[in-house]
């Protein structure tokens, strides 16, 4: 995050150059730590599951954009900006939903692990996003947690987070 | 069997009550997650452009009206016309008191000349003189907040203020981030607004356009991008030995048992 923030300067979290050195980062580490061999079937729930939990996500958002008539934005620069949401969404997650909270979960059990690893989400935002947003992150923390947790693969989160993200778009 | 059987409902439950929680709590922000890279807005709109910002047209105002129906009004928005507004204002239903007879209340803010600003303090956004009409007209305390929502010229940190000018001075207000260059803060008052950081605005002419890769070399974003392909093709590297081998350990065993 240190990271990230240097390389951003005053461009903050519209930075593309932080955003993929950070996504590569958090790459690395979930690579350096070992993969765990997930049934293709269970990873294709998870997806499912992953797409439950991005709406759950988008609701609140959604309904608020509705009340207040908000901004539609135009899709000029979507693909390119929705290409590294996705890699720096999912690069957050094979690292904190994938192996952090694997290593955890075999240490402590599952419940710790989600609260960690949300903790985690949390302060990971911070420096960029500004302190207001921790307590909403680490909720939202709990959340892709738990979809990990009840899915058992990595695959449900990512595909949440990922597209959360990506119906942020439209729901600014 | 029956722990096994409840547990998950218990914690998605859990979280679900959590996420409520969370969104209650939260800054009003309409994104679901404040996450991947920032929206690609348009450079910000200066009144008085500075040296090295990106030439654009002028500001806009924001301009909205809430209907006022048995005594009480109407939830108001009033968005300045960029791509994200510079300056947006709500009030929730009934917040506002009118005077007799008047149909409607109207909340404008225009962006107007810099006030000079005190010591350490910097204007990191235009000045905007958010007004009320008809006269008589004027926020109820109580209820649901009314917001004003800002538009930084830049998302450097640390995090700068909302603030507004009173009696000849810049007076902070407890202003939350929404997202990364977006601030809110409670509207309590009708007058001139502004973002105030702590030092100097930093202006790239990349550093809020559509085309930019903002913040950082080109040179670091495709290396970046190069890393990245390296890991991603690792990743599948190891995905394939562990399938290879997860295909052959029946096999090794089949043939051990003959």
């Amino acid at each position: 995050m240190a990271l990230r923030v240097r390389l951003a300067g005053p461009a903050g979290a519209r930075s593309e150059t932080a955003a993929i050195w950070f996504a590569v980062t958090l790459g690395l580490v979930a690579l350096a730590i070992q993969q765990p061999d997930v049934p293709r079937a269970r990873v294709l729930r998870g997806m499912l599951v992953g797409l439950v939990g991005a709406a759950v996500l988008c609701l609140p958002a959604a309904l608020r954009h509705l009340a207040l008539g908000g901004y539609v934005a135009p899709t000029d620069g979507y693909l390119r900006w929705a290409g590294f949401v996705v890699v720096v969404a999912v690069a957050e997650e094979a690292l904190l939903r994938g192996s952090l909270f694997r290593l955890v979960e075999a240490r402590a059990g599952a419940v710790v692990a989600i609260a960690v690893t949300s903790v985690a989400f949390g302060l990971l935002h911070a420096p960029v996003y500004g302190w207001g947003v921790v307590p909403l992150d680490i909720a939202v923390g709990v959340w892709l947690g738990t979809l990990r947790a009840v899915s058992g693969t990595v695959a449900a989160p990512a595909v949440a987070h990922a597209v959360a993200d990506l119906a942020g778009w439209w729901l600014r | 069997m029956v722990v096994a059987v409840n547990r998950p409902a218990r914690l998605v439950t859990a979280a679900l009550l959590l996420l409520a929680v969370g969104w209650s709590v939260a800054p009003r922000s309409a994104l679901p997650l404040y996450d991947g890279i920032g929206f690609p807005d348009e450079p910000y709109r200066f009144v008085q452009r500075p040296t090295g910002a990106q030439e654009t047209q002028p500001p806009t105002s924001a301009r909205g009206s809430a209907a006022i129906k048995g005594g009480t009004s109407d939830p108001l928005v009033a968005a300045s016309a960029e791509v994200a507004p510079q300056l947006s204002v709500f009030i929730p239903k009934g917040r506002l008191t009118a005077p007799a007879g008047a149909p409607k209340i109207t909340v404008t803010g225009a962006p107007v000349a810099a006030v000079p600003t005190g010591r350490g303090q910097y204007l990191w956004s235009n000045v905007y003189d958010v007004r009320i009409s008809p006269a008589g007209a004027a926020l109820k305390t109580g209820g649901q907040q009314a917001t004003i929502t800002l538009r930084s010229a830049s998302a450097q940190r640390p995090q700068p203020h909302i603030a507004y000018y009173a009696n000849g001075r810049w007076v902070l207000m407890p202003t939350f981030a929404q997202g990364q260059d977006i601030y809110i803060a409670e509207l309590t008052t009708f007058g001139k607004f502004a973002v105030l950081g702590g030092n100097p605005l930093l202006v790239t002419k990349v550093s809020s356009g559509k085309s930019g890769s903002s913040g950082g070399t080109t040179v670091g974003l495709f290396v970046g991008i190069g890393v990245g392909v390296v890991v991603v093709v690792l990743f599948a590297l190891g995905w394939l030995r562990r399938a290879r081998a997860r295909a052959e350990a029946p096999a090794e065993e089949e043939s051990a048992e003959t």
